[in-house]
């Protein structure tokens, strides 16, 4: 992906990333920034499920659970790995 | 006056509203729970008021069903009292200053209040108020703090007309505000947590999935069966039965109005099963047999709902709804269903899609049977073995997967992905899970009961007047040759209609052998639903679309009923 962005998808689980866009209408850009997933928020992966089920994030006190077409929409600058603690197992 | 409560999801509106009201509404600890409204009324000062609880949204710009009904409803309200959830205070205030630029007066309930103080957020009341230029009221809806304060101030709001301004200009705005009034200190994660990060990661997440329901099938199974044979049939046995063996003399143990208030003499004594009158049949099936599992069931559903534990099970088990084409979200309704079918049809409403929800009804009308329905089925059928209640669970289970998989194929449309909030955890609201259970029990009995006291004369004049029997000679061909039944089983099916329960009860006399009872007992649940249901179905779905799910059912639960028969059960 361009400027180093890349999906939520791409994100490991426990890896922390700042949102930079959201990708694929309107629509979908209002309902995530409705559940606190916008530009400039930092948010970190959690978790996900086996089979490419949904992916757990979290955004200040917030977890949100979203199916990969979504996460494969929102592009992220990624960061660091948080500590274990988050991480899926 | 109306005073509106506004929210976004989950930010504590029905609690609130209970608490401001006095009457109570179904709230649990996931978003959607309230699809409709609720009204009740309150004392304001010298005055009375309406106050209406609204589904939650989270803007009121949303799309979708929940936004257009919270646009109309502002309109129709006179104050808003904006519950603002205080651990969410970035994301919540964006629907507030939405509100704050329509012409209506505003209080904001600074809620969740006490978790916001547990999590180290600090936010700075007068801050708020000064940006915010309405009052601001900190409350704990669960405990009642605060309440008294905000009723106080509901003769204050304020009305701001804030002029309209964009989503870029509000973030911004919010950004202002959160950066003078909140302060957040950083904590380390707790055990609990730990615990609870557990239900969502894949492995211990699918471990403890199979454990809850396991022990919520258990608790239902036991529980219930206790409660029928320590209190609901001692209680029938021992104080009713006097009572009736009177009335019974009373009435010269045969006649027209023997007939209609104790039934048949089964062997000269009274069966409260099967003599089929109103001061036996009538009473015991609802209040002996269905009440202990209706009180078991709604006990354990109300705490998966009240803890929050739903909406983790949605996420562990939406790449398996993915192929009956719902997402993990339909769970919810699902498991409302056992306990009656009405209220899961409603809560289908969370599905965003038409095909997801043409899905989920018509799985829920086929394979899952209310809790009247079980109850009887474990009384009935479970005598005879429960390997044999395992067989119509089975078949049940199948007939969910084949059917799902046929009708994601076949049914146009999309569907979306999963994406919800997952709430925190609330450990132990003993209180509100006792409360709604009370509601859900008064609100069997003020429906079943009624019902099986018109029904179950009315059945009987009907089969004194020999009319179950011309059309039991009629259907024979398929309830004797396709599903090996006797031909008067189908009056089981017509009475289903009106009362699951009642149908399984009028077979009991038939003397059954278990391979029927379990081929009959599947029908029941497959082939049709109850008029309630059907109603309900109607309004949901639409005339054309019900005709379909009819179809596939009656199809279903013949092709079941017949395949049972064929099987060396
Ligand atoms: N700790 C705490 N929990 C609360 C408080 N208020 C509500 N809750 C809990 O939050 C959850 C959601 O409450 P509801 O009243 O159903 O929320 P709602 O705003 O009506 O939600 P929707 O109807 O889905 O929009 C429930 O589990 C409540 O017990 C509070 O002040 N403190
Ligand atoms: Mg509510």
């Amino acid at each position: 992906m361009k400027n180093g962005l890349i999906t939520l998808s791409q994100m490991q689980d426990g890896q922390q990333a700042v949102v930079s866009s959201v990708e694929g209408g309107r629509n979908l850009a209002e309902k995530l920034t409705a559940m606190g997933i916008r530009p400039g928020k930092l948010i970190t992966r959690f978790c996900s499920m086996y089979m490419r089920g949904p992916i757990t994030v979290r955004i200040d006190n917030v977890q949100v659970s979203l199916g990969r077409g979504i996460a494969d929409k929102i592009l992220v600058v990624p960061g660091g790995v948080t500590d274990a603690n988050t991480a899926c197992r | 006056m109306q005073i509106l409560l506004a929210g976004n999801p989950g930010a504590g509106k029905s609690v609130l509203f209970a608490r401001l009201t006095g009457s109570h509404v179904i709230s649990g600890n996931y978003p959607g729970t309230a699809i409709g409204f609720s009204s009740g009324n309150m004392q304001v000062g010298r005055h009375k008021a309406d106050v209406i609880d609204t589904p939650g949204v989270y803007s009121l710009e949303s799309s979708g069903k929940a936004g257009e009904v919270a646009r109309q409803m502002l309109r129709a309200g006179d104050i808003i009292i904006n519950v603002v959830n205080a651990t969410n205070l970035e994301r919540d205030l964006y629907l507030t200053l939405e509100l704050l630029e329509e012409r209506i007066p505003i209080v904001v309930a600074l809620n969740v209040w006490d978790d916001a103080r547990h999590i180290g957020i600090n936010i700075d009341l007068n801050a708020l108020e000064r940006m915010l230029s309405v009052p601001v009221i900190p409350t704990v809806a669960t405990t009642g703090e605060g309440i008294k304060d905000l009723v106080e101030s509901i003769p204050r709001a304020l009305m701001r007309d804030n002029p309209a301004s964009s989503r870029e200009e509000r973030w911004a705005r919010i950004g202002d505000i959160i950066a003078q009034s909140q302060q957040v200190t950083h904590r380390h994660h707790t055990l609990g947590e730990t615990l609870a990060d557990a239900t969502v990661k894949p492995l211990s997440g699918t471990l403890i999935a199979l454990l809850v329901a396991m022990t919520v099938f258990l608790f239902v199974r036991y529980g219930g069966e206790a409660l029928f044979r320590f209190v609901a049939n001692p209680i029938f046995k021992t104080l009713w039965l006097p009572v009736v063996s009177w009335v019974s003399t009373l009435t010269g143990s045969s006649g027209f109005w023997h007939d209609i208030l104790i039934g048949r003499l089964v062997n000269g004594q009274v069966d409260f099963v099967e003599s089929w009158g109103l001061l036996t049949t009538a009473l015991y099936v609802p209040f002996a047999l269905v009440l202990p599992y209706i009180i078991t069931f709604y006990f354990a559903l109300g705490l998966l709902e009240d803890t929050g534990y739903l909406p983790r099970l949605a996420v562990m088990i939406d790449t398996i709804m993915h192929r009956f084409g719902m997402h993990g979200y339909a769970i919810i309704p699902t498991i409302l269903g056992f306990g009656c079918n009405v209220p899961a049809m409603l809560a289908t409403r969370v599905l965003e899609s038409r095909k997801e929800r043409f899905i989920a009804m018509t799985l829920i009308a086929i394979a899952v049977p209310c809790a009247s329905l079980q109850a009887l089925i474990l009384g009935i059928v479970g005598q005879h073995g429960i390997q044999y209640v395992a067989i119509i669970y089975a078949t049940l289970l199948l007939a969910w997967v084949i059917i799902g998989i046929l009708l994601n194929l076949l049914v146009k449309g999309f569907t979306p992905e999963l994406l919800i909030e997952i709430p925190p955890y609330r450990l132990f609201p003993w209180k509100l899970t006792l409360e709604k259970l009370w509601l859900r029990v008064r609100g069997f009995i003020i429906e079943a009961v009624p019902i099986m006291i018109i029904a179950i004369p009315v059945i009987n004049i009907l089969n004194m007047a020999g009319v179950f029997q011309a059309v039991a000679n009629f259907t024979a061909p398929v309830v004797s040759g396709l599903l090996g039944l006797p031909k008067d089983a189908v009056a089981a099916i017509f009475v289903a209609f009106f009362r699951m329960d009642a149908a399984m009860a009028l077979l009991a006399p038939l003397g059954l052998s278990a391979k029927q009872l379990v081929v009959s007992s599947t029908m029941l649940v497959m082939f049709f639903p109850c008029i309630a249901t059907l109603a309900i179905m109607l309004r949901e779905m639409g005339f054309w679309n019900l005709l379909k799910s009819l179809g596939i059912m009656i199809l279903a639960g013949l092709t079941a009923g017949a395949l049972l028969n064929l099987l060396p059960i």
